[in-house]
């Protein structure tokens, strides 16, 4: 895989009737969203409160923090404070090293994607299992997810019984959805059962009660931690919502966001350890309190990690997921990870058109497409763009920052479209020629023209 | 300082650092962005705004107080400007 956005997406679109089914697919689950939303008359006042919700928190986040953390250590928690992606594996190995174990569960859990804890456990000889059933397809396919919400998106069912074939021993060419289910079911239930640490993401952190809320669609996560006999539970510093009753308001505007239910099937709340067990949360820094200061990217924290904005973005949508080389994809991935590490996500901010969809469906409020554009500025200024791309932009504003270079370059341009189409029409030279027209070139510029027509009056 | 401490000073700091940046970028940009960056300004600072009362006061409070480089932190109420706590 490229480091290159266009490069991937380049060879997704290739297949052109794969890339129309995935297009299909996740405007199909945009449409229920707009169903889900409709039905709601109060659907925009909701997501006020959510945006103001959030707001609210992140003015105050070191107040929620310190009240979410005293609270956990009250209900027997233990709370651990991660600075970076790399400290997190860390604890993380350190739970599991001391309790002496050597396989784990984990249901989906975007931060520890965005840390790269799989791969950090599996140095130490630690099995990962993902519990998540599209997690656990890609897993299988040494993959990573291509959609935060659906993570196996990009496969069809042929692709999951050629994988369940391979790995899981099912019947070759059986395709059929519940067998192919039944399949994964047999199979995970054997680490849900045998596996004494169970790792879940967290949703929401209430700071009024020190709880956790973990929202799936499989209760995967329940299952695990109901089974383990450790809990770890990862979240980023921006998961704390002040009350409970701030939960009535994310948890309506979720699970429509994200794929047209009323209500997440499983919403659970984990407050403290059950007898004998043990629960731990991390709080996951990892460069969040740089955004928390940069008033251009602030509201980007106010994410609740819906995917409603991978699901209408037209370039998401037609390049797919694995195209962003990260396994945060989508706009959101955009906008969160050049933060991270710039020089190696400096593309993103580029993969878009921008056309604000994802802004209009966000339902927190945040100003994606905005956002997108300023980190193009940011990107453009700290050098990390490529030299190519530079260049043009130098050459163009000196060529927009004088009058009479723009009309000479104007004219150039036409005598050349006229003279040598042919180099217009190179493919290598001219990539918006590749899937478009050029169009025929006026014989004037419109400036010209104007004159000409106001003379004749 | 322990990592906890080391977060919860970043985030105080950055907080502050915040305001500082974003009211001295308010000057040299045009009204329109003026007016919505200094709206979010105000709610990002903790302001409880509910409501803008019109357009021309708010430039005019921009062009009166924040521009003439005053650190202020304002709540804008329903039917007027009003100045409550000045830093």
């Amino acid at each position: 895989m490229s480091f290159s956005h266009a490069d991937n997406a380049a060879k997704f679109i290739a297949d052109e009737a794969r890339t129309d089914w995935h297009d299909e697919t996740l405007w199909f689950i945009r449409s229920k969203r707009d169903k889900a939303a409709h039905g709601l008359p109060e659907w925009e006042d909701l997501r006020q409160a959510a945006s103001d919700i959030k707001e609210h928190a992140l003015n105050n986040l070191d107040t929620y923090l310190i009240q979410f953390e005293n609270n956990a250590l009250a209900n027997g928690v233990k709370v651990h404070w991660a600075y970076d992606g790399e400290q997190h594996n860390q604890i993380v190995h350190s739970i599991l090293k001391n309790a002496g174990i050597k396989k784990m569960i984990k249901s989906k859990s975007m931060l520890t994607e965005e840390c790269h804890l799989n791969d950090y456990l599996k140095h130490y000889g630690i099995e990962v299992i993902d519990t998540d059933l599209g997690e656990r397809i890609v897993q299988l396919r040494e993959e990573t997810p291509s959609h935060i919400v659906l993570p196996a998106i990009h496969l069809k069912k042929e692709d999951v019984s050629a994988t369940f074939y391979k790995h899981l021993q099912t019947e070759k060419g059986n395709n059929a959805s519940r067998y192919l289910t039944r399949a994964a079911r047999t199979h995970l239930r054997k680490s849900f059962f045998t596996s004494e640490v169970a790792l879940t993401g967290v949703n929401f952190a209430v700071a009024e009660t020190g709880s956790i809320v973990v929202s799936t669609n499989e209760g995967n996560a329940d299952l695990g931690v109901n089974s383990a006999r450790v809990h770890i539970a990862s979240m980023g510093i921006e998961k704390i919502i002040p009350e409970a009753k701030h939960l009535a308001v994310f948890l309506r505007l979720l699970a429509r966001s994200a794929t047209g239910q009323p209500i997440t099937t499983y919403n659970s709340h984990f407050t403290k350890p059950m007898q004998g067990k043990e629960m731990h949360v991390i709080i996951v820094n990892n460069k969040r309190t740089k955004q928390l200061a940069n008033p251009d990217f602030r509201n980007s924290l106010k994410c609740i990690r819906c995917a409603a904005c991978f699901n209408t973005c037209p370039v998401y949508r037609r390049s797919g997921g694995h195209s962003y080389h990260t396994a945060v994809a989508g706009p959101f991935g955009s906008l969160h990870l050049p933060n991270i590490d710039m020089k190696a996500n400096a593309d993103l901010p580029f993969a878009s058109t921008p056309c604000g969809s994802c802004t209009n469906v966000c339902p927190v409020k945040i100003d994606i497409h905005n956002q997108l554009w300023k980190w193009r500025q940011v990107l453009m200024k700290d050098a990390y763009a490529p030299f190519g791309k530079k260049m043009a932009m130098k050459g163009m504003a000196w060529v927009l920052g004088s009058p009479g270079l723009y009309r000479f370059a104007g004219n150039m341009a036409r005598w050349v479209m006229r003279v040598f189409p042919s180099v217009l029409k190179n493919k290598k030279m001219n990539a918006w020629y590749k899937q478009r027209d050029m169009p025929t070139p006026p014989k004037e510029s419109f400036r010209n023209w104007f004159i000409t027509q106001k003379k004749d009056g | 300082m322990n990592v906890s401490e080391k977060i919860l000073d970043e985030i105080k700091t950055g907080k502050s650092a915040f305001r500082k940046v974003t009211i001295t970028n308010v000057n040299g940009i045009q009204y329109i962005e003026k007016k919505q960056q200094f709206i979010q300004t105000l709610k990002l600072i903790g302001g409880d705004v509910t409501e803008v009362a019109n357009e021309s006061e708010v430039n005019s409070y921009l062009s009166q107080k924040v521009i003439s480089g005053k650190k202020v932190i304002t709540i804008l109420k329903a039917e007027k400007l009003s100045i409550d706590k000045n830093e």
